[in-house]
């Protein structure tokens, strides 16, 4: 099931702040395919920065980000462009909608640049996921919507093109219980039936109790690491 | 073999083909920049979202824009106009003086004391055999705003081409009025002496009786009631023109013992080359002054052309200034929306297609701008023609022309591609920082 050119491994990964601050130092991470990986800490820990490290969005980094054979640190702007919108699924921690747009346009904003053949199932997948997230789809800006209706369309936008990689910063933040644990049956589903990757920056309990493993944070190093 | 080509088309074909090149480079960019992408829904987004830096952007470029546009449409217009004016007017001839001052005075009618010509003078030009028609004017009253001119039938026929609403004036209290004048046929009125401020209300006895209307001609001699030239002397107790006996005569031919003077004779010529020889005929030391109204006002645009050179040198500079404050404000604008660019970068879209929102952003952005600002050039032209013919009655048309299409086009052109640069700088732009927001 697991497809092992999506094995993540971490070596001796440095992100540098201003005046040379380490934000992140992680000398080994690994994490293979059809995993899924949970990561806690407390508040400016670096869990956002290891999330956007991992999606190639830092830039040359020290050190290396492997998913399976593809080195996101060595590689140009363009092929990590292209890596992440074939293979990388991001919910952000703040959302980041298109306030203007509506929901359906807004989880499927792949379909403005992504190759024509790809935009009609793209928009199909935008559709399901917003229905079975329970969105209503009328054609209201999601300006109006709710914390929770927001998450919930980040989560369908991270899912509609159908990536093997999921990072997700807080994605059950602003969701009641119920819906909280239907998001997590999803996602969970989704790494035991096809084999994605699913890696998770949470303070959610129930959710990080469904991960196979856990790792904590704290001033941008590994402290510990449970395996569930 | 190119500039056989290019002389050979006609000057609409030339400018067609001028105004395609200047769109060329932006259409171009549109179709490359924009290929295989769709960043309609979110440059309209942003349109939206940035409505009123948008809106105030774009009027700031319509304004400078249209007010470029709006001073050479209306520098066209002024000279179409006064052109259009002086367009009947082949030849005039006066006592000598500013060509100038005499033209203002017997084309544009603007008051102004001029020395006469005498009877035999006149009588020698209006037999003149190249001359076909020769008018004597006679100028000093006035009905309200409107001079009172003094001329002869055949005269009022030639300016108003015959179309004339009532009929002639067949006797020398008898008046045809010009299109703007505020009275109707069948009015009567007696003439101040005098013109404007200066003008004495009770000065004269003999009413004026208005019979004839004449249709527009776009000059100051809409403005104008004309009755026959023996009615003004009449009315200034001079001799009408005419020997005794003869005084049921209405116009030519005169009679030079008995004609009072003219301060201008305007004559019409059968051609070109009678027009030319006349001109050469007339003008006499310390005797007579002949010009074509139309060249004086050639002149006087080639004066005023070192003039247009310097305000075209201005212009350039304004013009080059407001591109770079268009740069400026685009640069600052873009930067409203960072974070919904690195939000697509970190989506995975391709650095082509975060150019291409932002530089079609920036390019509708421009093109609204100076479409409006078309529209608010010729607007502010008409609005200009309008108070100039109210004011002279010169038809001054509002119209756009090709080198205002072309400027207009330029701008774009040049701007647009300015703005590759804001679209550029932007993919500079390090992405998570953004994305923190
Ligand atoms: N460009 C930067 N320069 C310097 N410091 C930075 C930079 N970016 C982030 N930081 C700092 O790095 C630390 C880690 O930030 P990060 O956003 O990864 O924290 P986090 O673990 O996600 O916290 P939270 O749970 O509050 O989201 C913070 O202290 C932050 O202020
Ligand atoms: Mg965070």
């Amino acid at each position: 099931m697991a497809n092992e050119i999506f094995d993540l491994r971490v070596r001796n990964l440095e992100v540098l702040g201003t005046r040379d601050r380490s934000i992140l130092s992680v000398p080994r991470l690994e994490a293979p395919a059809g995993c899924a990986l949970g990561i806690h800490g407390p508040s400016g820990a670096g869990k956002s920065t290891l999330l956007f490290a991992l999606a190639g969005l830092l830039g040359q980094t020290k050190g290396q980000v492997l998913w399976g054979p593809t080195d996101l640190n060595r590689q140009s702007e363009r092929q990590r462009s292209r890596f992440r919108a074939a293979n990388i699924g991001m919910i952000f921690q703040d959302f980041l909608l298109f306030d203007e747009l509506g929901p359906v346009d807004n989880a499927a904003l792949q379909t403005l640049f992504a190759p024509h053949a790809r935009r009609p199932g793209i928009r199909r997948m935008a559709r399901d996921l917003l229905t079975s997230l329970g969105i209503e789809q009328d054609s209201r800006s999601v300006a109006s919507f709710s914390g929770g209706e927001r998450q919930r369309v980040a989560v369908a936008r991270a899912l509609a093109h159908d990536p093997m990689i999921v990072l997700a910063d807080e994605p059950t933040a602003s969701l009641h219980r119920a819906a909280a644990d239907a998001l997590t049956d999803d996602l969970i589903s989704r790494v035991e039936d096809r084999g994605c990757s699913l890696i998770v920056v949470s303070h959610d309990d129930r959710l990080l109790d469904r991960m196979d493993r856990v790792i904590s944070l704290e001033h941008g190093t590994v402290t510990g690491g449970i395996a569930a | 073999m190119w500039q056989n080509f290019w002389q050979e088309l006609s000057t609409n074909a030339q400018n067609a083909l001028m105004a395609a090149g200047l769109v060329l480079p932006v259409l171009l960019c549109w179709v490359l920049v924009r290929r295989g992408f769709r960043p309609a829904p979110l440059v309209r987004a942003i349109l939206w979202r940035y409505r009123w830096a948008n809106a105030m952007f774009t009027l700031l470029i319509a304004i400078s824009v249209g007010m470029g546009l709006g001073l050479i449409a209306q520098e066209r217009g002024l000279r179409k106009g006064m052109a259009q004016a002086a367009d009947k007017f082949d030849i005039v001839i006066t006592a000598p003086g500013s060509e100038l001052t005499m033209m203002l005075a017997s084309v544009f009618l603007r008051a102004t004391d001029t020395p006469l010509l005498d009877g035999p003078t006149y009588n020698e030009i209006a037999n003149h055999p190249r001359v076909e028609l020769a008018a004597p004017l006679a100028f000093g009253d006035s009905v309200g705003e409107a001079p009172v001119v003094g001329t002869t039938a055949s005269f009022v026929t030639h300016l108003s081409d015959g179309r004339i609403e009532g009929r002639m004036f067949a006797t020398p209290y008898e008046a045809v009025i010009g299109a703007a004048v505020p009275m109707q046929i069948g009015d009567s009125t007696i003439p101040a002496h005098g013109r404007g401020a200066a003008a004495i209300a009770d000065a004269h006895a003999d009413e004026i009786t208005v019979v004839g209307r004449m249709a527009r001609t776009g000059s100051p001699w809409d403005n104008a009631v004309l009755t026959p030239v023996e009615g003004v002397w009449l009315v200034h107790g001079l001799a009408d023109g005419h020997a005794p006996g003869s005084e049921a005569t209405l116009g030519e031919p005169f009679d030079a013992e008995y004609f009072p003077g003219t301060p201008a004779v305007i004559v019409r010529a059968g051609s070109l080359a009678a027009a030319y020889a006349l001109r050469s005929e007339f003008t006499r030391e310390a005797e007579t002054m002949a010009f074509f109204p139309g060249a004086v006002l050639a002149n006087l645009y080639r004066v005023m052309g070192d003039v247009r050179q310097a305000m075209s040198i201005m212009a350039t500079v304004t013009q080059a200034l407001v591109a770079a404050s268009v740069l400026l404000g685009l640069f600052i604008l873009v930067r409203l929306f960072q974070r919904q660019m690195a939000l697509l970068r970190a989506l995975g879209a391709p650095g082509r297609f975060i150019f291409a929102v932002i530089w079609s952003y920036c390019a509708t952005l421009l093109v609204a701008g100076a479409a409006l600002g078309a529209v608010l050039g010729l607007g502010a032209t008409w609005v200009l023609g309008r108070i100039v013919t109210a004011r002279t009655d010169i038809l001054v048309e509002a119209s756009l022309g090709w080198t205002e299409l072309h400027l207009g086009l330029g701008f774009v052109t040049l701007a647009s591609l300015l703005s590759l640069l804001p679209a550029w700088a932007q993919l500079r732009q390090p992405v998570v920082s953004h994305l923190r927001g």
